[in-house]
């Protein structure tokens, strides 16, 4: 039953959430083209070209602020995909499609897992359509006189070829790189949780303004969540000794990172599974849809 | 918790609901037995929604219990029960074909043959999405979803308020017509004129309490009235 219920999702979430992505690459091109025609008109100005300079200018204000507010747009997106993702689940859940989600043949517990892979799959997928409109805005909207910015393409081959060689000295870049996607994910389970969890609560609290209240008992959540890590990782450090770790070679920074890593990941694990369980719990105990 | 009437399809007990401090449903205990149409009559807020959706699995009962073929609500009962609410809970941006396609994933019961055809019979566009269709076509089109189940337990929360009375009579066609032997069907309407010809039983419900639970076939020949005019007198304003 997980699979079709995903599938039910992904669908409904596809209809908002893909074209955004294409969106954002569109965005992303007509920013990059925008940028690209900009700083060669700002270079030809600059050559002394004469009679439109006005013209020029107006073309390059435009062209300018066109790619700042579309660069600005692109990175929104993130919070535009979250938005999406929590309005579907707030509709699923506590508005009238709530009589269709709960009437289902299907275990609260599934209905949960449903929409957090769901909602986890699209925010990686946007993830990845930010850094490739990023990438291709760097590569091709930054030259002034080449089609391609060499610069960049150097810079990310230098990264590969001998900064990350340089840190496998210190480091096990195979761990390192696993344990910043395990933790990378985890996190995200546990931010869609938490915010899955407020407007759960919010629901329970509020009959009338279930947003406002959920966005209000996400900041108070968060308030919480905040101060529980931070006397975790407190708790955490003083427990690892940090002076055993003197962090006088580059190789005891990067163990002292891999371990608080690895604590952090511990951390998003037990909030999520506390969301995921105390929602269960209140959506199987205290369901009441008006 | 099993059930030690083998022949009753839902059994409520002691079964209260409060909303704040509004008493909905009063400690209300119902026995319903299977392969019967059911009529659950009342006044606008007697309780009639409240009670359909506690066994529905939608609302969270403040004490009793309810049991659906001896099963106590939840996973299992879902699969049992077959529940029309008062309001279009489809999601606006799903076509009819897209409706199809979710029953038929999550009901092993929904025949799809049967959907088809009735929704062919009531005209409804099969390519169309739920905001393009008009209230009534939405109703019809949710009725057609529930009815074309097997299901054991069928709630139907006034499922003939919103159509033309054309329409009324093949709705109440199609229940009786569609509806299997072992099967329960329990209606709450306003509109008892016309569904009192398909009832077998009926229940009055007033101020979340059962006041009366009976055959139809009895109220007729006991007291010579038809169930709308003993609505009437029971439920003077």
């Amino acid at each position: 039953m997980l699979g079709k219920l995903m599938k039910h999702d992904f669908r409904a979430l596809s209809r908002t959430l893909f074209p955004l992505q294409i969106g954002i690459l569109g965005g992303g091109l007509v920013a990059t083209i925008l940028s690209a025609l900009s700083i060669r008109l700002s270079e030809a100005s600059w050559a002394g070209a004469n009679g439109s300079n006005l013209l020029k200018g107006l073309i390059l204000a435009v062209s300018v602020t066109s790619a700042v507010l579309i660069g600005i747009a692109i990175m929104a997106s993130l919070f535009v995909t979250l938005v999406l993702i929590c309005y579907h689940f707030y509709r699923s859940f506590l508005g009238d499609e709530g009589y269709l989600t709960f009437t289902l043949p299907v275990s609260t517990s599934n209905l949960l897992w449903s929409k957090l892979l769901t909602g986890m799959f699209w925010v990686l997928i946007n993830s990845v359509v930010v850094c490739i409109a990023l990438l291709i805005y760097a590569v091709f909207g930054t030259t002034t006189s080449t089609l391609i910015n060499i610069d960049v393409l150097q810079a990310l081959r230098q990264f590969f070829t001998q900064i990350l060689p340089e840190m496998s000295k210190y480091i096990s870049i195979p761990v390192m790189a696993a344990e910043v996607i395990v933790v990378g994910i985890v996190g995200l389970a546990a931010q869609l949780l938490q915010v899955y969890f407020a407007i759960i609560v919010g629901g329970q609290v509020a009959k009338k303004h279930r947003v406002l209240a959920a966005i209000g008992m996400y900041l108070l959540i968060n308030m919480g969540v905040g101060i529980v890590s931070a006397i975790f990782m407190s708790f955490v450090t003083l427990g690892e000794s940090v002076s055993q770790f003197a962090l006088n070679s580059a190789q005891e920074a990067g163990t002292f990172m891999s371990t608080i890593f690895g604590w952090y990941g511990v951390l998003f694990v037990g909030l999520s599974a506390l969301f995921f369980l105390v929602s269960r719990a209140i959506l199987k105990k205290n369901l009441n849809l008006q | 918790m099993q059930s030690n009437n083998t022949q009753a399809i839902l059994e409520v007990r002691a079964l209260t609901k409060r909303y704040g401090p509004t008493l909905a449903l009063s400690n209300v205990d119902l026995t319903l037995p299977k392969g019967k149409i059911i009529g659950l009559l009342g006044p606008n807020g007697s309780g009639k929604t409240t009670l359909l959706k506690i066994v529905a699995g939608l609302l969270t009962s403040t004490s009793g219990f309810v049991l659906v073929d001896g099963q106590p609500i939840g996973e299992g009962t879902k699969s049992l029960i077959s529940y029309l609410p008062e309001r279009t809970y489809l999601p606006d941006w799903m076509t009819v074909e897209d409706c199809l396609d979710y029953f038929v994933d999550f009901y092993a019961d929904f025949d799809l043959q049967r959907a088809r055809e009735m929704l062919s019979r009531l005209n409804v566009p099969a390519n169309k999405r739920m905001k393009q269709l008009s209230k009534g076509t939405r109703e019809k089109m949710q009725l057609v979803l529930v009815m074309s189940r097997r299901a054991k337990l069928y709630l139907l929360d006034e499922p003939i308020g919103g159509v033309d009375p054309a329409t009324r009579d093949y709705i109440l066609d199609t229940i009786i017509g569609n509806y299997d032997n072992e099967a329960t069907i329990l209606i709450s309407t306003h509109l008892i004129a016309d569904v009192e010809k398909v009832l077998d039983e009926f229940l009055f419900l007033k101020e979340g309490v059962i006041t009366m639970h009976d055959t139809t076939d009895n109220v007729r020949e006991t007291q010579g009235k038809s169930l709308d005019e003993l609505f009437r007198e029971v439920f003077r304003c």
